[in-house]
């Protein structure tokens, strides 16, 4: 994987990554959110789902932006821990059985003290190509 | 009591939850056991001097301090933003502080706006969390 640096040219896309969505990874982050239990939610049931309106069952929308910060962590190392800003809106739902690949670009730098501010637009798409999730980040290098 | 979660009963500037969460090999392993990571920084060492939490760590902790003080059946997370200062390290305690800092309606549904602070025990700011969702799912809306 190519790391940021400050010589990227504007339109790099970082290396995509893809994750497939399931529901035990979905459950298994609901018993994160609930201390180890398992719980009926929108999440985790389809009819508590329904109940509320949605089709099914579908993903925690912070559950994919853990994945988005990994991708991110990777590609600006420490810049991202120490200096690393996030914008997504969530405008599609996630459902169990999608893969989603995460993207990214670069289109800007901006000096920052004795460092650059990388901007990167990202986005979440599923296997349709849609997208799920989608903004900007920025990292310092 | 939890109060009622509607537009109205929701308070702007009203501090939600302020806790300290002490940051341990098991919260990390879970944090990155859900993001599929195996990141060396997380498991072994970091550049910043001993094991890391993922930047996320804190990504349930908004919703998790609506629901102590609001009965909520769900909501629509609609936009996150993260600013990321500090890693938090294992073995630290962090003070975690999450606020409504803003509600509003659009196209006559009610939205919230929830920000949410960490700071270690030096001091030191870990990251802010803004957390936007729209309020009312259908259950709600016909109770």
């Amino acid at each position: 994987m190519i790391r940021a640096h400050k010589n990227l040219e504007i339109g790099f896309e970082i290396e995509p990554r893809s994750y497939e969505i399931t529901q035990e990874k979905i459950d298994l982050y609901s018993r994160r959110v609930f201390g180890g239990r398992d719980t009926k939610n929108i999440h985790t049931d389809d009819e508590t789902a329904r109940r509320a309106g949605l089709p099914r069952a579908l993903a925690q929308g912070r559950y994919p932006i853990g994945y988005l910060s990994e991708v991110l962590l990777d590609f600006f190392e420490k810049g991202w821990v120490q200096g690393g800003q996030l914008e997504v809106s969530l405008v599609k739902p996630i459902f169990p059985g999608d893969r989603i690949t995460i993207r990214g670009k670069v289109k800007g730098k901006i000096p920052e003290g004795e460092k650059t501010r990388i901007l990167l637009e990202v986005w979440l798409e599923n296997q349709q190509g849609e997208k799920t999730t989608l903004g900007t980040a920025s990292g310092l290098v | 009591m939890k109060k009622k979660f509607s537009y109205e009963t929701i308070e702007v500037g009203e501090e939600l939850s302020r806790k300290e969460v002490l940051i341990t090999e098991e919260l990390i392993a879970a944090c990155a056991r859900v993001i599929e990571s195996q990141h060396s920084w997380y498991f072994k060492n970091s550049p910043f001097g001993g094991r890391i939490a993922p930047p996320t760590i804190f990504d349930n902790d908004t919703l998790n301090a609506l629901d102590e003080k609001y009965a909520r059946f769900g909501s629509i997370h609609a936009k996150q933003a993260w600013e990321f200062k500090n890693p938090a390290r294992l073995g630290k305690r962090v003070t975690v502080t999450v606020r409504v800092v803003d509600k509003y309606v659009k196209r006559g549904r009610g939205w919230i706006i929830m920000d949410l602070a960490a700071v270690d025990e030096d001091g030191l700011e870990i990251c802010r969390g803004k957390h936007t969702s729209l309020m009312s799912l259908k259950e709600e809306v016909e109770k």
